[in-house]
């Protein structure tokens, strides 16, 4: 349980992690410069929300509808504090998910 | 210039930048726009401003906050500390920190019964709770039919010997009567209280979600390098909005669970009326009747049917093969509650109940067993309705075994706790420089309410810990017993608290909340130590011993009040470096 269990709790950090760069003052923050192509913050809302949709249908899946909802909806909260303390200690670590913004 | 005219000036500006239609006027047209939406005519021609639902709703989150925080912060501090109840029961209770493996080997018949026959064969009902990872030992407890739970004794899993009990409300019996009734239990005015102040916090979180402009923006602000002010606002806002699901799910299920306490009119009548129409059209509920229509409500809804003794001697069948029975229909290993009533009558009845370990949903489905002749006489299974119900309030009482959700639980309770003590301090941060100049007090005194709410309800907790271990075993004062000192110590460490916070901000109103916070949050350090310090002289406990799973809770618990120990020391130090700047 708590092997599977982290598939989902990753997929929602990441979710949030993205969700959050894609934000323009906060892309500031992470990579110092505005993205080199326009669509890349949308990208990466795209990508945000694939991952909190399989977050989503994963915690559902191993813990059952009510057990899995109302645990996603608590580590969606964790999620984005873990994120937003991040975003104001170490906004460098998140450079690490820049893999759709092309050099 | 009145707001008529300044009105018209911005209509007759507005028609002159439209006929220009040029880019920057067209933006200064949908500014102007925006202006004169907070006009409104009054008798078709008069224009005034209008209050706009954002300011209104300022102005409700502000004085909501003011008035509710206190409780409110005692209720998250207690709720968080309720999700680890059995917990800190074990810490709290070195002798029941027993090894504990399942209950598989306990026979009910074997080993339970007798001892039950022994102590109280004469009593009206037996009570038996089985062990789990969390309670690892069994409880008994049996009296008469008004009192059913008059005595109560823990045995040994494995000896089936009595354990010694200490005399400690711990936290089950003190820290969660504390999170949903304040302690006051006389005529449900803790329970009122903490009702109202619940309906203000749903009121606090709509409001704050309306007024908050960026919303989205604000998910992952936290300027923690910034001023005080900003950072501390941002912590509020986030706290706020990241967990806002968690608190509307809290505190909606907090006041649902007790609406029979909120609104017995809701019920009553209606079943005073299936009970008797008669007395209903005569217009009047007697004490009769509203017994009548609550015990046919508690049936219907929750199983609670007492069927009557026959007074005539009558034997118990193997309760086992009743137990082994119920397992076939619900699962292995899933009876934990069994009760006996009137044992020995020949009309004796023994219910067995099953745990809530796997869904969200409280359960309290039960199987009905006649004593005599071990056949089964009814099965209960909840209505549709009382389902729902039990769902809103299995997402409040975590009665399911998952590790991860309670200290998610945990976590977020913590986490309202700071956005409540940021949002106090944010307010009085506000108003202090504007008081201080007028000469105004309350802001002081407003300070020295946020010092006790904050630093005061976790120091008495800590406080309430160290006194379980300070006071001695067998210690009476003053007809007062040993449980009920340990609770006076709580409030008389809050009262403390109140005292020394409001003489600091009084004595110096420029920085006397800063020496108030320091003091406080110094002896909170101070009283985790000793807590962790004396919790390890205490008999019973060793490290290498405690690692195990059994006593795991124990290190988390020492561990858990470090940590606090560390934090409050580092808030002081912040502190004192900047009283050290204010003095400079």
């Amino acid at each position: 349980m708590l092997k599977n269990s982290f598939f989902y709790t990753i997929s929602l950090q990441l979710a949030t992690c993205y969700y959050a760069i894609a934000i323009h003052q906060n892309w500031l923050k992470v990579f110092g410069a505005y993205p080199k192509i326009k669509y890349t913050p949308f990208s990466y809302r795209l990508v945000a929300t694939s991952l909190i949709l399989i977050s989503f249908y994963l915690a559902i899946n191993i813990e059952g509808l009510s057990m899995g909802s109302l645990i996603w909806t608590m580590e969606m909260g964790v999620a984005i504090m873990m994120t937003a303390l991040v975003l104001s200690k170490k906004p460098q670590w998140l450079r690490v998910l820049s893999c759709l913004q092309k050099s | 210039m009145d707001s008529s005219a300044l009105a018209i000036a911005m209509q007759t500006f507005l028609e002159r930048m439209s006929n220009a239609g040029k880019f920057m006027a067209c933006y200064q047209v949908s500014w102007l726009n925006r202006s004169l939406d907070n006009f409104k005519k009054i008798n078709g021609s008069q224009l005034v401003m209008k209050s706009p639902l954002r300011i209104r709703m300022t102005l409700l989150h502000t004085w909501l906050g003011v008035i509710f925080s206190f409780v409110l912060f005692l209720i998250f501090w207690a709720g968080s500390l309720s999700v680890f109840d059995k917990e800190i029961d074990m810490w709290m209770m070195p002798d029941t920190r027993i090894e504990y493996s399942n209950s598989s080997h306990i026979s009910i018949d074997r080993d339970i019964i007798p001892v039950l026959k022994s102590l109280a064969s004469d009593a009206s009902v037996w009570t038996i709770i089985l062990p789990n990872d969390r309670v690892p030992y069994i409880s008994l407890s049996y009296g008469s039919e008004n009192e059913r739970k008059g005595h109560r004794i823990w045995l040994h899993p494995h000896t089936f010997e009595e354990i010694p009990r200490l005399d400690t409300k711990g936290a089950t019996g003190f820290i969660y009567p504390l999170h949903h009734n304040l302690t006051i239990q006389f005529k449900h005015i803790g329970t009122w209280v903490v009702g109202i102040a619940s309906m203000g916090m749903l009121c606090l979180l709509i409001s704050g979600i309306i007024i908050h402009r960026k919303i989205f923006v604000d998910f992952f602000t936290l300027r923690l390098l910034r001023n005080f002010g900003r950072s501390n606002l941002d912590v509020h806002n986030l706290t706020g909005i990241a967990l806002t699901p968690f608190y509307i799910i809290i505190t909606f299920s907090g006041l649902v669970i007790a609406f029979l306490t909120y609104f017995p009119n809701a019920y009553l009548p209606l079943y005073a009326a299936t009970r008797s129409q008669a007395n209903l059209a005569e217009g009047s509920l007697n004490s009769q009747n509203r017994h009548s229509a609550e015990r046919i409500f508690l049936i219907e809804t929750l199983g609670r049917e007492r069927l009557n003794a026959s007074n005539q001697k009558g034997m118990i069948s193997s309760i086992d093969e009743m137990v082994s029975d119920a397992e076939e229909t619900w699962g292995k290993g899933s009876v934990y509650f069994i009760r006996v009533n009137y044992p020995f009558d020949t009309k004796s009845n023994i219910m067995l109940r099953r745990h809530s370990q796997s869904t969200v949903t409280k359960n309290n489905d039960f199987i009905r067993y006649s004593a005599s002749s071990g056949s089964r006489i009814s099965k209960f299974e909840a209505p549709s309705i009382t389902k729902v119900w039990n769902f809103i309030v299995g997402m409040h009482y975590l009665k399911f075994d998952h590790w991860g959700i309670k200290w998610l639980y945990f976590l977020a309770g913590l986490a309202g706790s700071c956005m409540i003590a940021t949002g106090l301090i944010f307010w009085v941060n506000a108003r202090r420089q504007k008081a201080l100049r007028a000469g105004n007090k309350h802001v002081s005194l407003m300070d020295a309410m946020t010092v006790t709410a904050v630093c005061g309800s976790v120091g008495a907790t800590i406080g309430f810990m160290v006194a379980n271990k300070l006071i001695p075993t067998t210690f009476n004062m003053l007809n007062i017993s040993r449980d009920n000192w340990e609770s006076l110590v709580f409030y008389g460490i809050l009262i403390l608290s109140l005292l020394h916070a409001v003489s600091c901000t009084l004595r110096c109103s420029v920085q006397g909340h800063l020496v108030a916070w320091r003091q406080q949050t110094l002896i909170i350090a101070l009283l985790a130590i000793t807590a962790v310090v004396l919790n390890r002289l205490m008999p019973y406990f060793d490290l290498s011993e405690s690692i195990k799973y059994y006593h795991l809770a124990i290190v988390y618990i020492d561990l858990g009040l470090i940590i606090l120990a560390i934090i409050t020391t580092y808030a002081s130090k912040s502190i004192m470096k900047r009283v050290t700047q204010l003095n400079l």
